[in-house]
């Protein structure tokens, strides 16, 4: 248990570090540490990496607040607020609100995972090839009706992700598909997941930080961690609607597939405003703002591991890397997870009250220390990210020096994606899925005598069908309006 | 359609039709992506192709540090066989460090340069020994 703890502290002192510097987000630390994985078994990996998630998105405050930088995606409403108010000589104020409001978001989730999860996957372990099939469709047609911008490229990028994971064997006959002769014994096994998604999510991430130049972000340019107005816990005074509902916003945004903590916070942040007695102060310096942002960020955390754990599908892109964790132990997450590991289940969810305990006191108590976290150069961290970045791809199939050139390859392609305006996380989902989703279609199809209406026939097919009809629905509608959320600044 | 998916599916076949289905959709996707953007030009009046002001990178991007990254990582990766992790690592971190550190007009600065080193080495040789030795991680 110590070494669980210990390693839970680490995950979360290096999440609030690469969380804290713009540019470096929460999948990336655990995409990054995904490999130091090898060495443990499952349970204190998933306490490190957990740690890392829940430190990930916390840390995303600290620049929010004091230099107007969102540290991570999910805290793009933090600034909303938490800047005027260090503007105003209240940042140590504004961080403890910030961190405070995070701790009951990631609390308030926790508490949903626990009594949401075990009843999905009861009902999921009911389901025939056919719900499976539809249900990873239903993911994939969510992740897309919410792809900021435009459906039509977030459907684009998860079939394109869908394509490659079928390069390789298929062990139902043994025959390769999709791949040159030369790179026959590479590619057996298809393209592996690790230096895919370090690829994407970090390598892509170092060579638009060069693009940039590598700037380093001056705290001096913004405000200390100073000022007479302390922080109280009667800050929180009247606030407790908001905190829930917030948080409760983050959760249910986070068991969407593929929504991203920004469109979490926005939504959140929105309808603090609408439900606010004084929405004239939002956006000026006021704490409800600033608690809806953050509790809702947070609530994401639990949320998005909902689907995973009850479906085997990722609620987000980080919960789509800790898929590489359960993988490189051998074990599936699905319907049956938590059936034939209650150890394990159990040990999620205290790691997880572990994690936001200690992000809560690795960040509240010494909070003009890890403010400091904001000078660190970027340029100075991403040469050793890269050795991790190498060490984990040559050690994914126990020293093939092709995953390393796929990492570079994913590097690239994630920078191109980047460009053209491609989201990441919907092919990265799409190349999760994309063999369990031929998988199950053939398993159905030849199934049932090779008659496609078998997915129009039973009951909880249809229900899925007009979830997957409301989404597209929904969809359509938000393109038209020209994408609400795009309109309002999300960016993920 | 029963018959179709009969034939395709059996089991000489199988393996050919989800990706023929996937890149069929794919290549749907593509066309449609297309006409909504030759329909947005339409409405605002722009070309569809229009190089004009085009920028694939960002406008005063950094070639040197971009394309210099990209190629250390190259040259590190054909390195790694050669030279083995830890020596590897010394030179193309400490390489990166250097290149990501480079100021306009001010190239090498000495302090810079040898904080660039002591990382090269630590992470380097600190990451052999955590990784070979403690995790028993296989390295280049």
């Amino acid at each position: 248990m110590l070494l669980n703890i210990g390693l839970a502290l680490l995950g979360t002192a290096i999440g609030i570090i690469f969380g804290a510097i713009p540019g470096m987000t929460a999948t990336m630390a655990v995409a990054v540490f995904l490999p130091m994985t090898y060495a443990f078994q499952l349970v204190p990996a998933l306490y490190l990496l957990l740690g890392l998630y829940v430190g990930g998105i916390s840390g995303g405050l600290i620049p929010a607040i004091l230099i107007n930088v969102p540290g991570t995606p999910s805290s793009v409403c933090t600034g909303f607020d938490g800047y005027p108010m260090a503007r105003r000589g209240e940042s140590e104020r504004a961080l403890k609100i910030g961190i405070t409001a995070s701790f009951f978001g990631g609390m308030i989730s926790l508490i949903v995972l626990a009594f949401l999860t075990p009843p999905l996957a009861r009902m999921a372990i009911k389901f025939s090839a056919i719900e499976k099939f539809l249900i990873i469709l239903f993911a994939m047609t969510v992740i897309a009706a919410l792809s900021k911008g435009s459906m039509t490229k977030g459907v684009f990028a998860g079939f394109l992700g869908v394509l490659l994971s079928l390069c390789g064997e298929l062990s139902m006959n043994n025959k390769m598909r999709m791949v040159p002769d030369f790179l026959k014994n590479e590619l057996r096994s298809g393209f592996q997941l690790l230096p895919l998604l370090i690829g994407l999510f970090a390598i892509a991430q170092m060579f638009q930080e060069a693009e940039k130049g590598m700037q380093s972000n001056n705290l001096e340019e913004g405000v200390t961690v100073e000022g007479a107005q302390k922080f109280s816990f009667s800050d929180f005074k009247g606030q407790w609607v908001n905190v829930i509902r917030s948080s409760l916003f983050g959760t249910f945004m986070g068991i969407l597939p593929g929504v991203g903590g920004s469109a979490a916070s926005l939504i959140a942040y929105s309808q603090a405003k609408s439900f606010s007695k004084h929405p004239e102060l939002m956006g000026k310096g006021a704490p409800e703002g600033l608690i809806a942002s953050e509790s809702s960020n947070n609530g994401l955390t639990g949320g998005a591991l909902v689907p995973l754990l009850s479906l085997g599908i990722p609620g987000d892109a980080t919960t789509a890397v800790l898929i590489g964790a359960f993988l490189l132990q051998g074990i599936q997450v699905g319907p049956l997870f938590i059936g034939q590991n209650p150890d394990i289940w159990n040990q999620i969810l205290l790691a997880l009250v572990v994690c936001n305990v200690l992000m809560f006191v690795v960040m509240f108590f010494p909070i003009k220390l890890i403010s400091k976290v904001v000078k660190v150069r970027s340029a100075r961290m991403y040469p050793v990210i890269l050795l991790m970045c190498i060490v984990g791809a040559y050690a994914t199939r126990s020293g093939v020096m092709f995953d390393v050139w796929c990492l570079l390859l994913f590097g690239v392609v994630g920078f191109v994606m980047n460009k053209i305006g491609l989201p990441t996380a919907p092919f990265l989902i799409g190349f999760i899925l994309g063999g369990d989703l031929e998988k199950y279609f053939i398993e159905a199809v030849k199934g049932n005598n090779y008659n496609l209406a078998v997915f129009f026939q039973r009951p909880i097919a249809l229900v899925i069908w007009a979830l997957i009809a409301l989404f597209l629905g929904y969809s359509i509608y938000d393109n038209m309006k020209g994408g609400a959320l795009e309109k309002m600044g999300v960016k993920d | 359609m029963q018959q179709f998916l009969k034939e395709w599916l059996k089991i000489r076949n199988m393996h050919l039709f989800f990706p023929y289905l996937i890149g069929t959709i794919c290549a749907i996707l593509f066309v449609i992506i297309l006409i909504q953007r030759a329909l947005r030009c339409k409405k605002e009046g722009t070309p569809f192709i229009n190089f004009k002001g085009y920028h694939f990178f960002r406008e005063n991007y950094d070639k040197v540090k971009l394309w210099g990254s990209v190629i250390l990582f190259v040259l590190y990766i054909i390195c790694l066989p050669i030279l083995h992790f830890a020596w590897a690592s010394v030179i193309f971190i400490f390489l990166f460090n250097v290149l990501f550190e480079m100021k306009p007009g001010k190239l090498f600065e000495a302090k810079s340069v040898l904080i660039s080193a002591v990382i090269a080495l630590v992470s380097s040789w600190g990451g052999w020994y955590l990784f070979f030795k403690v995790f028993n991680i296989t390295l280049p």
